[in-house]
């Protein structure tokens, strides 16, 4: 972010003493840029950048001021009128003509100087936070922006963070965004991911070691304590840790101290712990799993990312953007059965699920996909991931059974079979009954009554 | 920027710019920046039959309400 002292700023004033005055109110903001006329301002502004502009209402008799903060404000510039017009009426024209973001009264001083670039700095800081943000989450659902709305307010103090969310739901993401939030760039975010590594590893990774502290031990290593000095430690999966891992990190992170393994020194470290996991925390406390004392060390503020199928209304978004960042730059076009199907499915896999989809149809050169191109059990709506099996029924099922009751799903499901099993018999009766395990009488009654055809009993 | 025929205006824009003026002085001469802080006083010079005309017109206005 651009900080105060390094800014570019255009004062448009025809008035050489006034131009003068503002200009020396304004040095130490940044480097000025002075023009004296709509046309100086205009190719000024077309050729440089500038963060900010004073721009005089009136210029050489005329009021010009409102054409060069049209252009300024065309180019996302912080405006400030300029104008001896003191009175609610000239103020009110030129905010509504100008679209100006500050009025400033001639002659100005210091403090009302100081007082606009206040206004400036936060606007900006408010501005650059929002860009930031979108630039890692597209959404329009409520449930997401509260969360991120929690972190504008956040992501600057030093209370641990907890991230709960479900897998691909972009814990990492947001991770990452707090940290560049605070710090402006990437550059000491560290990340560990606990599951799946034995607690040797995760030992080493976090605590570093010293030369010789174990057999391989070649040299000196600095753990994720130590690097993330200053900086962001962000421990993904946290609940996977085991009762001993955790029972050693808890006084780094309490304490911000911590000895190497091999060492008998202690380091001090002061980092930011951002902790997640995709199982609820305080289920795992309750089952005796994960420490009581840690998860309250960790749960500073408790972030919750949504699921994606509880922010369906962002599909159509991220679809567009995940197309818009795919390498192909192919276009693509979903019809409405095919986006009716993506909005049917549950997406267990978030928006990772998503994006694997989207990306193997763009890889493979399709901008257009068909109801064939879906993989069967998003068309089913069946969780992949899921534990649970049903034997016989799909999700879809279960969903259609809710909409149409049991009785009427049954008959449904008896005529499919039967007429399925009476084409495959060459609309044989007796042969279709014997598939069926059935008597002919049931197989003809079924067909005669919901479809109308006359039957001739063929054996 | 004179376009206004408000002789209120003209004053805030030719005399008290004039006193503001001084303040610009004052940083210039604060920060070493003597060349600035005669430009600034070359331009009140030029800026003052400015001011001398604006205040002659609101003195005669004011001398007339008076009468």
């Amino acid at each position: 972010m651009k900080r105060i002292g390094d800014l570019k700023i255009l004062v448009v004033e025809d008035d050489a003493l006034n131009r003068d005055l503002i200009c020396t109110l304004l040095k130490g903001f940044g480097d000025i840029t002075e023009a004296k006329s709509l046309d100086e301002a205009s190719a000024l502004i077309g050729s440089l950048r500038f963060d900010l502009a004073f721009v005089d209402l009136d210029l050489n008799g005329k009021p010009d001021g409102f054409k060069i903060a049209k252009l300024t404000k065309e180019k996302s510039i912080y405006t400030v009128i300029l104008s001896a017009q003191k009175d609610q009426s000239s103020i009110k024209k030129a905010f509504e003509f100008s679209d100006c973001d500050n009025y400033l009264f001639k002659p100005a001083n210091i403090s009302m100087v100081k007082e606009v670039m206040g206004h400036f700095d936060s606007q900006n800081a408010f501005l650059k936070t929002n860009k930031v943000i979108r630039s890692k989450f597209t959404t329009s659902s409520p449930k997401l922006t509260d969360t991120l709305e929690v972190v504008k307010s956040i992501y600057s103090a030093q209370s641990p963070i907890y991230i709960f969310g479900e897998t691909g739901t972009g814990k990492q993401v947001l991770a990452e965004l707090i940290h560049e939030l605070n710090f402006g760039d990437m550059k000491k975010f560290y990340h560990l991911n606990c599951s799946a590594i034995s607690d040797s590893i995760i030992e080493s990774e976090l605590f570093g070691h010293m030369k010789g502290a174990f057999t391989g031990a070649d040299s000196r290593k600095e753990g994720l304590f130590e690097k993330a000095n200053g900086g962001t430690l962000f421990l993904d999966e946290i609940g996977t840790m085991s009762p001993l891992m955790q029972n050693k990190i808890i006084t780094a992170i309490e304490s911000k101290k911590f000895k190497p393994v091999g060492s008998t020194q202690e380091i001090e470290s002061h980092f930011r712990l951002i902790a997640a996991t995709s199982s609820n925390l305080s289920d795992e406390v309750q089952a005796g799993k994960f420490r009581q004392d840690l998860f309250f060390r960790i749960n500073g503020v408790h972030l919750i990312l949504p699921s994606l199928k509880d922010r369906k209304e962002d599909l159509e978004l991220l679809i567009e953007k995940i197309s818009q960042e795919h390498l192909s730059q192919r276009a693509l076009y979903l019809n409405k059965d095919v986006l009716k199907i993506l909005k049917a499915y549950d997406w267990p896999g978030n928006v990772r699920e998503l994006k694997n989809l989207i990306n193997s149809w763009l890889d493979r050169g399709i901008s257009k996909p068909e109801i064939k191109e879906i993989p069967t059990h998003i068309i089913n709506n069946e969780n992949i991931f899921s534990k649970t099996k049903y034997r016989f029924i799909t999700k879809k099922q279960i969903q259609q059974i809710k909409e149409m009751g049991l009785k009427e799903f049954v008959r449904e499901l008896e005529l499919e079979a039967i007429e399925t099993l009476y084409k495959e018999n060459r609309k044989k009766l007796k042969p279709t009954a014997r598939a069926l395990k059935v008597h002919t009488d049931k197989v003809y009654w079924y067909l005669d009554k919901n479809s109308g055809e006359q039957y001739e009993l063929i054996q | 920027m004179n376009s206004s025929n408000n002789l209120e205006h003209e004053l805030i824009n030719n005399v008290e710019s004039i006193f503001m003026a001084l303040d610009a002085i004052e940083i210039k001469l604060e920060s070493k920046d003597i060349t600035g802080a005669l430009k600034t006083l070359e331009l009140i010079k030029e800026k003052k039959p400015c001011a001398i005309e604006t205040i002659n017109k609101v003195k005669s206005k004011l001398e007339k309400i008076e009468r």
